[in-house]
């Protein structure tokens, strides 16, 4: 037997399975063209990302240096420091023209929030994270700077950038970068980023407002997360460690752009409105390793970066997976 | 049969599979528009999809309706769809073989070949090995077993030769998922194709 014999063989299944499947895969589509991804638009810093929440083998991520390679931190006993050299650090990445940290401080109000979430959490569970040991040796740091990259090289977007660092203390005293939050300059007015202070009035309610979509994006994150752990039920799969899974603000919008006023939202019963308040889009990287079954050699594990886009169930505020990806995927091509 | 009668005809409403092959029979050239009004696309998916090659498609797709012609009578198929994708798979994947010769083969078909691969059970022999006819029949049975998603993604991999971006997007799933339900769906074919010949 031979593989152009099972091919050849393929030819006379019933036909009832090949039209289903050709229905399925869009192959009796008469408008159908041949596609092909483009590659996705990748880079493991893309600018207006918000709210890294590394989820599942969190902390593995960083003992493997994925946080080494996004952030080039220079451990210390105070955090601030940390991030500082973290921020300032990325002038030796080569897309990076110019950083300068213009605010920076321990933020105890902001750790305390974070503490809480992560407390008896399934992250928290999983690096054997305690109430005690978080209030210990976990802090969240504020930092404001200004950054400017080379466009010919990166898609990040620049200009001012505030961010939320979450620190844990190693057990040598030192602090290490374990994740890091949104660029907040999307839901904050340029003019007031320099000076924190002001118009408080319009703080709260900012405040409030990036506490709310921080929750929302910690949430379908952790959505994101456990799906693709899900496949780990595959017969075929041994384990899928999560690096990272990131609330994409950029992708988001471009879907809303795309998908506003589109058929394809039309069908589905789709608002602007209930896009934007229920569509999130992520970006998830992650590496599957492949189980050896009855003695036939595993596939060598593979690294996956992929986007997904989520949409919130408004009833149960539940987030999955959604025929977006598809949708914008065939954007792409 | 000039090429301007295989053109699309936008907005002419489309005859009923019946009506084709009723035409075919009647030895009407119409059988020819109309089989490319309706199917045209499907068989270029095909053909592109096992070529990845235009022009080549579009001779293959020729060559389809051809066989069609040539084959109508005596062969009267109930789903003219299926008779017509098996028509530009049958001649796509000649044309292919005869590429891979003069080595301007490859792309989507190599990989799938090349993944099919491994299904054969690796103690297979000459002597052991199934007859096409059966092998056929079983892997008719085996296609039969499986759960419907699952058996059109491997479908749409192994009879459509698309290519996994193309699965994934056609199914909203993410191109890890699709590479991974093959490859499950592979080894239970393996493991099905070992059974069988063990018998």
């Amino acid at each position: 037997m031979n593989k152009d014999m099972l091919i050849d063989a393929l030819e006379n299944i019933d036909s009832a399975y090949i039209l289903q499947a050709g229905k399925s895969g869009g192959m009796l589509s008469e408008t159908k063209q041949k596609r092909k991804k483009k590659a996705l638009l990748r880079g493991l810093l893309i600018a207006a990302i918000i709210a890294a929440l590394l989820v599942g083998g969190t902390f593995a991520a960083y003992q493997m240096g994925v946080f080494d390679d996004l952030w080039l931190q220079k451990p210390s006993s105070d955090p601030v420091e940390v991030v500082r050299s973290a921020i300032e650090n990325q002038i030796d990445k080569a897309y990076t023209i110019s950083v300068r940290v213009d605010n920076i401080y321990a933020d105890m109000e902001e750790t305390a929030r974070a503490a809480a979430i992560y407390h008896n959490s399934e992250i928290a569970d999983r690096n054997g994270w305690s109430e005690e040991y978080l209030e210990k040796h976990f802090i969240a740091v504020y930092a404001a700077y200004t950054v400017e990259y080379d466009h010919t090289k990166t898609f990040m977007r620049d200009g001012a950038v505030f961010q939320y660092f979450y620190l844990v203390q190693k057990e040598d005293g030192s602090w290490v970068i374990w994740d890091n939050s949104a660029d907040y300059e999307l839901t904050v007015p340029t003019e007031s980023l320099t000076d924190k202070k002001t118009e408080e009035s319009e703080q709260e309610e900012q405040l409030e407002t990036e506490e709310s979509r921080k929750a929302e994006f910690t949430a379908a994150e952790q959505a994101a997360a456990a799906a693709i752990k899900g496949w780990e039920d595959f017969e075929d799969v041994r384990t899928i460690q999560i690096y990272e899974v990131k609330t994409d603000v950029e992708k988001t919008e471009t879907a809303l752009t795309l998908l506003c006023g589109s058929a394809f939202a039309a069908q589905r019963g789709w608002t602007e409105e209930y896009l934007q308040d229920h569509m999130l889009a992520v970006h998830a990287i992650y590496l599957i390793e492949y189980e050896s079954l009855e003695g036939i050699p595993a596939v060598p594990p593979e690294r996956v970066e992929e986007d997904y886009y989520l949409l919130q169930d408004s009833s149960t505020g539940e987030w999955k997976f959604s025929e977006i990806t598809g949708f914008m995927m065939e954007q792409d091509n | 049969m000039d090429e301007g009668s295989l053109t699309k005809e936008a907005g002419v409403e489309k005859m009923k599979d019946q009506e084709i092959v009723a035409l075919y029979f009647h030895r009407s050239d119409q059988a020819i528009t109309e089989t490319s009004r309706k199917y045209g696309a499907y068989c270029r998916s095909i053909a592109g999809n096992i070529l990845q090659n235009d022009a080549d498609a579009e001779e293959c797709v020729n060559d389809t309706y051809l066989g069609a012609w040539n084959s109508i009578p005596p062969n009267s198929p109930e789903n003219l769809a299926t008779y017509l994708g098996k028509l530009t798979r049958r001649i796509s994947l000649q044309r292919w073989r005869a590429n891979r010769s003069l080595k301007r083969g490859g792309g989507e078909t190599a990989l799938a070949l090349d993944e099919l691969e491994e299904c054969i059970p690796s103690y297979s022999t000459v002597e052991k090995a199934l007859e096409q006819k059966e092998l056929a029949a079983a892997i008719n049975r085996f296609v039969a077993s499986l759960e419907e998603t699952e058996r059109a993604v491997f479908l749409c991999r192994y009879w459509y030769i698309a290519s996994i971006d193309q699965i994934a997007v056609a199914f909203r799933f993410s191109s890890a998922k699709v590479k991974s339900m093959l490859y499950r769906t592979r080894q239970k074919l393996q493991r099905y194709l070992h059974e069988e010949e063990q018998g």
